[in-house]
């Protein structure tokens, strides 16, 4: 009744000074905010990942706001008890709706901090193979062998046994070949030995191995270990395969399949029927 | 008179033979050996043969060089000695334009190139692999190697036997005499630490009246420290 009567009494219960004084903690919270932001910052790049860093500092500056915003509110005599109570309650329904996406943030955290594959790593999630090309705070992206993009989830990321193979600066090519027992084994282990030292990117240190590794069914099996860039793991494995198998077949030395001799326990006997008599 | 410097008609480095032929603008290469390599260039001032680091045959993954002395060399405490050993190089050919632009044509090989893991399986590096002799005098490298002059410290208070050294291409330099197959590396400081790590720092040229190469775009990083280190064995 009061406000028809003089619309603008309302402007006389307000407090000036608690406004400014609000607008003062406020401002102050602002600077503090930028402050401690740039403190984390500095302080946090030195040990985890740049987007993680931008992540949590970002964090840190909005959480010092929304402290410094409540006191204001308060100053001004604003309860935001029912508020905080309200966002908690939807706090807890969104945690619980929103498991899997706070999961796969988390594992993005982890990721980011324990670095297990970068951008550029040909590697093995759940037995997909592929090359990484981006990892982001909720998914991990690959190209597979066939050139199709595939997404897995960071928690899923996490949670597997990831095979990185370009980590290392070298690893190994193993491969077994199966020579006839009829055939020089010493002979087809010198030219095996021969093709080795001479490929470049077989590496001199560690030396590569050459052993037999079983007196198979069919063939002395011949079991090849050899040390090559990680880089280039895929060309030279190519490479040595068919230099070895070109050089055994000019060498003469049979490389057998699978054959089975069988031996009669008597003599046979064999009858031929005359057809046209 | 065969040798590094600018191609004029056709070089024979053993069994590679190199052509260069001009015919207006257009200048064709071609380098026979087991395979057959053209290239037509134009707008070529001339064709130039340098000394190169010997990362690039068959295809460059590393900056390192290992050369594998075929005895060790043992130095007492406090001790310092001067040695000559060899390295391999590559042989690379620069197209030069009339403002001195240059490019890189072709690199390649007069041996057969091989490579080694210098460290562990982890953290080691990639080394193109070389064994060579050393000598306490100097010598007159072939075509295909370069000469290394190395003042051995040993700063430890123990025994060490040399068998290695780790050379890094970034701030390598390789020089060469024109119109002959000579070329020649710095001064290089093999500083010994312990009995198996070193540190190697790269000095100034210890021949006269050579040439140094022009270093290939795009091959080294920006030099902060002329050094490298050898932590996994000396």
């Amino acid at each position: 009744m009061s406000m028809i009567e003089n619309p603008f009494n309302w402007i006389s219960s307000i407090d000036v000074i608690k406004i400014l004084f609000a607008i003062a903690v406020l401002s102050a919270g602002i600077v503090v905010a930028m402050f401690i932001r740039k403190i984390a910052f500095k302080a946090l790049i030195r040990f985890v990942p740049r987007e993680l860093t931008i992540i949590l500092s970002r964090t840190v500056y909005y959480a010092i706001i929304i402290v410094f915003a409540i006191s204001a509110f308060s100053i001004l005599g604003i309860d935001l008890t029912g508020l905080v109570i309200a966002g908690g309650i939807v706090g807890i329904i969104l945690g619980f709706a929103l498991q899997s996406v706070t999961a796969n943030f988390i594992s993005g955290l982890f990721l980011f901090w324990e670095r297990p594959l970068k951008p550029g790593d040909f590697i093995e999630i759940d037995g997909t193979l592929g090359r990484v090309v981006d990892i982001n705070i909720m998914s991990t992206r690959i190209i597979g062998l066939n050139g199709v993009l595939i997404r897995i989830p960071n928690e899923k990321v996490f949670q597997s046994i990831i095979r990185n193979y370009t980590n290392t600066v070298t690893r190994t090519v193993e491969f077994t070949i199966g020579i006839a027992y009829k055939e020089d084994a010493e002979k087809a282990y010198n030219i095996i030995k021969t093709v080795l030292c001479e490929h470049p990117f077989v590496l001199a240190e560690p030396e590569p191995d050459v052993y037999v590794v079983e007196l198979g069914n069919s063939s002395v099996d011949i079991r090849v270990r050899a040390w090559v860039p990680s880089k280039l793991w895929f060309s030279v494995m190519k490479e040595l395969l068919w230099r070895i198998k070109k050089a055994l077949t000019e060498a003469g030395i049979e490389i057998p399949f699978p054959q089975n001799d069988l031996w009669f326990r008597n003599s046979l006997e064999v009858v031929i029927k005359e057809k046209h008599k | 008179m065969p040798g590094y410097g600018p191609i004029d008609g056709s070089v024979v480095i053993q069994n590679i033979t190199i052509t260069v032929e001009k015919r207006q603008n257009v200048t064709r290469y071609v380098r026979k050996n087991e395979e057959v390599v053209e290239k037509n260039i134009v707008g070529a001032k001339e064709l130039v043969l340098v000394p190169m680091y010997p990362v690039f045959t068959p295809k460059q993954i590393t900056s390192y060089v290992l050369i594998l002395f075929e005895k060790p060399l043992y130095i007492a405490p406090n001790e310092q000695i001067t040695i000559y050993t060899l390295m391999p190089v590559e042989i690379a050919i620069y197209a030069y334009s009339s403002t001195n632009n240059y490019t890189l044509i072709d690199v390649f090989s007069v041996e057969r190139p091989k490579y080694t893991l210098y460290g562990p399986i982890d953290h080691g590096v990639i080394a193109r692999y070389y064994r060579s002799r050393f000598w306490f005098t100097e010598r007159e490298p072939n075509a295909g190697e370069a000469l290394v002059k190395v003042i051995a410290r040993n700063r430890s208070r123990e025994w060490v036997s040399v068998n290695k050294i780790l050379l890094d291409c970034n701030p390598l330099k390789l020089y060469y005499r024109k119109n002959t197959w000579h070329a020649y590396t710095q001064e290089i400081a093999l500083n010994i630490v312990t009995a198996s790590s070193a540190n190697i720092t790269y000095n100034k040229p210890f021949k006269e009246d050579v040439e140094p190469i022009n270093d290939p775009p795009g091959l080294k990083q920006p030099i902060v420290y002329m050094r490298s280190d050898m932590l996994w064995g000396i």
